[in-house]
């Protein structure tokens, strides 16, 4: 019992976290749901105005059958052969009969009738009571069963009466519906196999679309995937910061050991060292990914003179790249410069981008960085190195995750893949442009363009 | 009299800033860190043993907490001027733990925020609920430490 009830109400979990399921099911239901209602009722409207219409037929002729017969009544013999007359010749051949009475006591006697049987025979029915009492055409629906065979019949009731009014007799007709329940019945019939193939139809091309469904379930599959592996980078690289943290820190400790440590471990520490500046980087990286993409990055932007960060970053640099031989240069604006607004922290992360990577690409040669300002409400940021360089086509990818130029130049620097596509990210969130030139085995230059605070001069 | 004010400040709003509260004397600040109680409140264990020798390689005594419910029983015992505290702590938050101390006690010390947080929010939400300043754990992570504490503390 407690097993159903889990079961229906994860079904209905279900449902309810898959609205396109739930609705295209209630479309299922409902399109044969209204064919059904609508065949059902037209066929049903149908047999109604039939059965009216025969009604007020054999109302009709009890009326006229009446007229004449108020004559005729003191003739029985020429009555009767002018009913059959009119049974015979005149009448729809559904009529099953036409009876003349006259009051006999109580009950009515057969004057006539197109049945000769039946003359003389006395008929005690209620409705000639209320016929000729009340002065009125009755009719009602009759069910007679003849050899095991049913057949409805309307039974009209019609008082004969002198012109002025005084009551004579009664005149009887009797209608079978017969014919028109054939009818009807071929209606039904019909109306049954159009609502079968529609119905059928209809299920037909649900059927050859449920791979809609596949594809709505599987969507939402995927979200919730994606979603998991942004929590698990997210999670992960927390996890992993906490310890590389508490390495560089005892590392730093070590280092800062007053007495002098053989060369060999000062080496070792030093390597052990970038390699969790390595590490420390990456996880990084990949926090700044999962945050970026999760919306979760805060920007804190100040008014910033950005020529302090990029001599900063110079200053921070420059030794690694005179380590490797390569000329570096700084040329910033000398003028008057308005500040930027822009959060610092990360202004200051792009540029260690750009600048490593100008480093990091240059075998032989010169690094170079320029803040150009031409007051046009811009100021402009360049690396330019004589690097490896890139082809067009590495140049169309460069800022795509993971992307890393693949050749034999490229083949021993290490890297992720990932900085550039953190630079594009910061640089637009602080409203800046990343534009990138290059030329292969000749060199590259990437340049960061933001709006300066507009001053208020004139 | 004094019961209608401290029911007015805290009604104000939970977003109350620690001004209400007796906390470190400007005196006191000046002082030399080895001459201050501090508390540092960090989850981690490698960190919280890297953390005591970083201070006691500068002779500065630090007492430690393990979590948010230690921490807050060792600011209302012993009234610490300056508090490190972590962020992200099992059981109550860094900012929960702020908030608690500042509805709760009527001492509330400095403090500093140690995180390797960069998100949206929370550190805004730190400086509302009375922390002094964010220091970014895997920036500082050395013996620079006690040089960052030392300056925003004499700010
Ligand atoms: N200045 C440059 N000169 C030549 N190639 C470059 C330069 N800057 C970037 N590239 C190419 O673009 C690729 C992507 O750079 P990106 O900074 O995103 O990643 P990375 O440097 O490989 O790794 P990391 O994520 O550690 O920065 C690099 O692998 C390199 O091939
Ligand atoms: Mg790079």
């Amino acid at each position: 019992m407690q097993f159903i009830k889990n079961k229906i109400s994860s079904y209905i979990r279900f449902l309810a976290d898959n609205q396109q399921v739930f609705l295209s099911l209630l479309l299922i239901l409902l399109v044969p749901g209204i064919l059904v209602f609508n065949t059902v009722f037209v066929v049903k409207s149908m047999d109604d105005n039939m059965n009216y219409e025969l009604r007020l037929k054999a109302e009709m002729a009890g009326s006229i059958v009446a007229r004449y017969s108020s004559d005729l009544l003191g003739d029985p013999t020429q009555l009767q052969a002018k009913i059959k007359l009119t049974v015979d010749e005149s009448l729809h051949s559904s009529t099953r009969k036409v009876t003349i009475m006259v009051p006999e006591g109580e009950n009515f006697q057969v004057l006539a009738s197109s049945d000769q049987s039946e003359i003389s025979q006395i008929r005690p029915q209620l409705q000639y009571t209320v016929a000729w009492h009340q002065h009125a055409t009755i009719a009602q629906l009759v069910q007679t069963v003849q050899n095991h065979q049913t057949e409805r019949l309307w039974q009209v009731v019609t008082p004969i009466a002198t012109p002025t009014g005084s009551k004579l007799g009664l005149v009887e007709i009797l209608v079978s519906t017969a014919d028109m329940d054939a009818r009807t019945q071929t209606v039904l019939v019909n109306s049954v196999l159009v609502l079968v193939a529609s119905i059928g139809l209809v299920l037909l091309l649900i059927a050859n679309n449920a791979r809609l469904f596949q594809y709505a379930l599987l969507f939402h599959k995927l979200q919730e995937v994606d979603k998991m592996k942004d929590n698990f980078i997210s999670i992960a690289s927390h996890e992993l910061k906490t310890p590389v943290t508490a390495a560089k820190g005892f590392l730093s400790l070590v280092e800062q050991e007053k007495q002098v440590l053989p060369a060999e471990i000062q080496s070792d520490i030093n390597k052990a060292n970038m390699s969790l500046e390595r590490l420390s980087d990456l996880v990084n990286d990949l926090l700044n990914v999962s945050r970026i993409e999760q919306k979760r990055l805060a920007i804190d932007p100040v008014p910033t003179d950005i020529r302090t960060v990029v001599g900063e970053v110079f200053e921070d640099l420059s030794g690694s790249a005179q380590k490797k031989g390569l000329t570096i240069e700084y040329h910033p604006f000398t003028g008057e410069l308005p500040p930027v607004l822009i959060d610092p922290a990360k202004f200051r992360q792009i540029m260690v981008n750009l600048l490593t990577n100008a480093i990091k690409y240059t075998i032989s040669g010169k690094v170079e960085v320029n803040i150009i300002f031409e007051d046009l409400g811009k100021v402009a940021v360049s690396v330019k190195d004589t690097g490896i360089g890139m082809s067009a086509g590495d140049m169309e990818k460069l800022f795509t995750q993971f992307y890393r130029v693949r050749n034999r130049k490229a083949r021993d620097i290490v890297g992720t893949g990932l900085g550039l596509w953190i630079t594009k990210q910061l640089t637009e969130m602080m409203d800046g442009k990343i534009l990138v030139e290059s030329i292969e085995d000749v060199g590259s230059r990437f340049t960061v363009v933001f709006s300066v605070i507009p001053t208020k001069k004139k | 009299m004094f019961n209608s004010i401290t029911k007015m400040t805290k009604k104000k709003s939970s977003l109350s800033t620690l001004a209400n509260h007796k906390t470190i004397s400007d005196a006191r600040r000046m002082l030399p860190l080895a001459e201050l109680k501090i508390l540092m409140v960090e989850d981690d264990p490698f960190l919280r043993d890297l953390y005591q020798r970083i201070f006691d390689r500068a002779s500065i005594k630090v007492e430690l907490a393990r979590d948010g419910e230690e921490g807050f029983d060792v600011v209302k015992a012993q009234k610490p001027d300056l508090m490190l505290l972590d962020v992200m702590l099992p059981g109550i938050t860094g900012p929960e733990l702020l908030s608690k101390m500042a509805k709760e006690l009527e001492y509330v010390p400095m403090v500093i925020m140690l995180s390797d947080l960069d998100q949206i929010g929370v550190k805004d939400k730190c400086i509302n609920l009375g922390a002094k300043a964010f220091i970014s754990k895997n920036d500082v992570s050395g013996p620079e430490l006690l040089r960052k504490v030392e300056e925003i503390l004499k700010a």
